[in-house]
């Protein structure tokens, strides 16, 4: 699969709840040993973001540099961006990405 | 001399912004309107350009990484392609202008219709970007542009009331002849004529050519500070001296000879034939800024090789690129448009699209990822902020303001 | 190296891609992520850069389709593709252990290289 399919999916929660829009993936490298690259980088978790605009000026949660004002505006408009595990994905297959958790019991994992 | 020297690279990118053929007749045409009330446009664009020049100066220097380069990076690649179509339509109506600039400026000194010069003023642009070392281009260009200063030198010799001059340039007050969408219209085509993108594109993309490195800070800093300035500088000169002569007679500026006018006045022969040749300079750099800065775009935008690095063979399809605008240019021009009018389009089209280059600059230049130890101070990050303001009220004024004025008739 | 964490899409997407030589080669167009076969998460395995690859991520079924003509023109199972293990550094941009001259985006500018630029005097020289 690629990258592009999954950025900007909607993510719902085990019962269909809206979260917001996929905006990134956290990789770790503990994947298996690619040529003389090494240990390739897996999936640790990802980003869920209410706006998927914002990342379209460059304004990403996390990552925004530039004058405080953008920063604290970038960081007002994300107030609400969830990071959840890769384990909690059941299915990204299809039109949304799917988690097996409820929206209640997601704690924010760095 | 050498510091002299080292500063080309400003001077040339300046001139393509504040003296080409399309500011050579609106600030001549704004000072037989306006008067100098409309200085305060050209002082703003300065220090608009400087600040943003500067800082993607330091990011080429620091992170090697040119503007383009860098917007797709950030702004991804559906807003960045939308900022790359709206840039090369820019270039290349620049470009087209520019070459019909020098053939306008060559006519005036032969006599013989622009429209026989035109095939000949292409292929010599195109030739330079094909065969011309960077640097020396850079040099020819920058220090033959100069000679412009003779507008300055005529400035003097008219003993104008410098005392009305300052005062009509500190008021900023409309002509009552003059309507508030117009006053608005010239003030955004001053404005976004010093701080158009293409200078930006081409001086970062001069200074990784130029093999800028943290060591050459203290030269992209001169190039910026020594270069606009004399850029604006000379565009203030050409207002006054149609603000002096023209203003009081209420002629208006539609065409290039009547710019030689006032320092026919002052200088006589000899003054208008260093006037000349500086028109014709600083239309040729400013075709040349407009060549190169199509060819960087789009070959930043994706990834290809691109610059007078290596031989054209390694970095065709930068090359082709430029081919194709230069030649499509010279043919549109044979049609008989009006390049002038062409300028005056294209620069508010370049208003619109300064935000969207403008904004990934800034973040950049305070990303330490790129920037190492020298990511933007305090200063550098307010004066960013604030222009990336004016720029964004610029852009959303700018298409109704001309739609209203009907070009700033 | 190992232990490092990235983001995917922002270190790695629309990147500028160099061979060993610091010569450019492209932008990072896409990613392809391959999913194990024990159901565990999902690791980089290639990069894609190339003209099928950019279009498939700006307007997808024109991409795809240029991409199936390329494949079968090309006679090649993945035309876009890099393999992720041929990557050797990444920073602000993405540097290959191969030559520019094997990947994906040589191919148009030598095209362009050979039918066109070389028919021209001086393309082979340094500049003046």
């Amino acid at each position: 699969m690629r990258l592009s399919e999954l950025i900007h999916k909607p993510v719902v929660d085990v019962n269909g709840v809206k979260l917001g829009f996929l905006q990134d993936v956290r990789m770790q490298q503990d994947g298996p040993i690619l040529g003389t690259w090494g240990a390739a980088f897996r999936a640790s978790s990802l980003l869920i973001v209410p706006h998927k605009w914002l990342s379209q000026l460059g304004w990403e949660a996390e990552h925004t540099c530039g004058p405080w004002v953008i920063r604290a505006l970038t960081s007002l408009l994300n107030r609400k961006a969830l990071r959840v595990p890769w384990t909690a994905v059941a299915n990204c297959d299809g039109p949304t990405v799917q988690l097996n958790i409820a929206q209640a019991d997601i704690k924010n994992v760095e | 001399m050498k510091k002299v020297l080292s500063t080309t690279l400003g001077i040339l990118t300046a001139v393509g912004g504040f003296v080409d053929i399309g500011d050579l007749v609106a600030s001549s045409a704004t000072g037989a309107r306006f008067g100098m009330a409309l200085a305060w446009a050209v002082i703003l664009g300065l220090i608009g350009i400087v600040v943003f020049a500067d800082m993607a100066g330091r990011v080429a220097a620091l992170s090697h990484r040119a503007v383009f380069d860098l917007i797709r990076e950030r702004l991804g690649p559906r807003v960045g392609l939308a900022n790359l179509l709206a840039s090369t339509f820019v270039n290349f109506l620049t470009l087209m202008a520019e070459i019909g600039g020098i053939a306008l400026a060559i006519e005036l000194a032969t006599s013989v219709n622009y429209l026989l010069w035109i095939p000949l003023c292409a292929l010599a642009i195109w030739l330079i970007v094909w065969r011309v070392k960077f640097e020396t281009m850079e040099r020819v260009f920058g220090l033959a542009g100069l000679a412009l200063l003779i507008s300055v030198l005529a400035v003097f010799q008219l003993h104008p009331d410098w005392n009305h001059l300052t005062s009509q340039a500190i008021h900023a007050a409309k002509p009552h002849s003059e309507s508030w969408p117009s006053y608005w219209y010239w003030a955004i085509s001053l404005f976004a004529s010093a701080v158009t993108p293409y200078e930006v594109f081409f001086f970062s993309s001069g200074g990784i050519e130029e093999h800028w490195t943290k060591e050459d800070l203290s030269e992209e800093q001169a190039n910026v500070f020594v270069g606009f300035p004399i850029g604006a500088l000379l565009a203030l000169a050409l207002m006054a001296l149609t603000a002096i002569v023209l203003m009081p007679l209420q002629i208006q500026v539609d065409h290039l000879s009547q710019v030689t006018q006032p320092v026919s006045l002052a200088l006589g022969k000899l003054g208008i034939a260093a006037l000349i040749f500086g028109f014709v300079a600083c239309t040729a750099g400013a075709a040349l800024e407009a060549a190169f800065s199509s060819g960087y775009a789009v070959a930043q935008y994706f990834g290809w090789p691109w610059g007078k690095l290596q031989p054209p063979r390694q970095a065709p399809r930068f090359h082709l690129v430029v081919m194709v605008a230069t030649f499509l240019g010279m043919a549109l021009l044979l049609t008989g448009i009006d390049p002038i009018k062409v300028t005056e389009y294209s620069l508010i089209f370049s208003a619109a699209a300064l935000p969207l280059t403008y904004l990934p600059i800034l973040m950049i230049a305070s990303d330490p990822e790129y920037m190492h130890e020298q990511v933007n101070g305090r200063i550098r990050n307010f004066m960013g902020t604030v222009f990336l303001f004016i720029v964004s009220l610029a852009a959303v004024a700018a298409i109704p303001l001309m739609i209203l004025t009907k070009g700033g008739a | 190296m190992s232990g490092r964490i990235i983001d995917a899409g922002y270190h790695l997407l629309d990147r500028q891609i160099i061979d060993f030589d610091s010569k450019l080669g492209g932008k990072v167009d896409d990613v392809e992520l391959t999913f194990p076969q024990d159901g565990s998460a999902p690791y980089i395995s290639d990069l894609y850069t190339g003209t099928g690859a950019y279009l498939s991520r700006i307007a997808p079924r024109l991409g795809r389709w240029l991409e199936s003509i390329a494949k079968r023109l090309l006679q090649e199972e993945k035309p876009n593709v890099v393999w992720f293990g041929t990557v050797q550094r990444v920073q602000s941009d993405i540097e290959v252990s191969v030559s520019v001259n094997d990947l994906p985006t040589h191919r148009v500018e030598q095209w362009t290289a050979q039918n066109i630029i070389s028919h021209i005097p001086g393309a082979s020289s340094a500049s003046e």
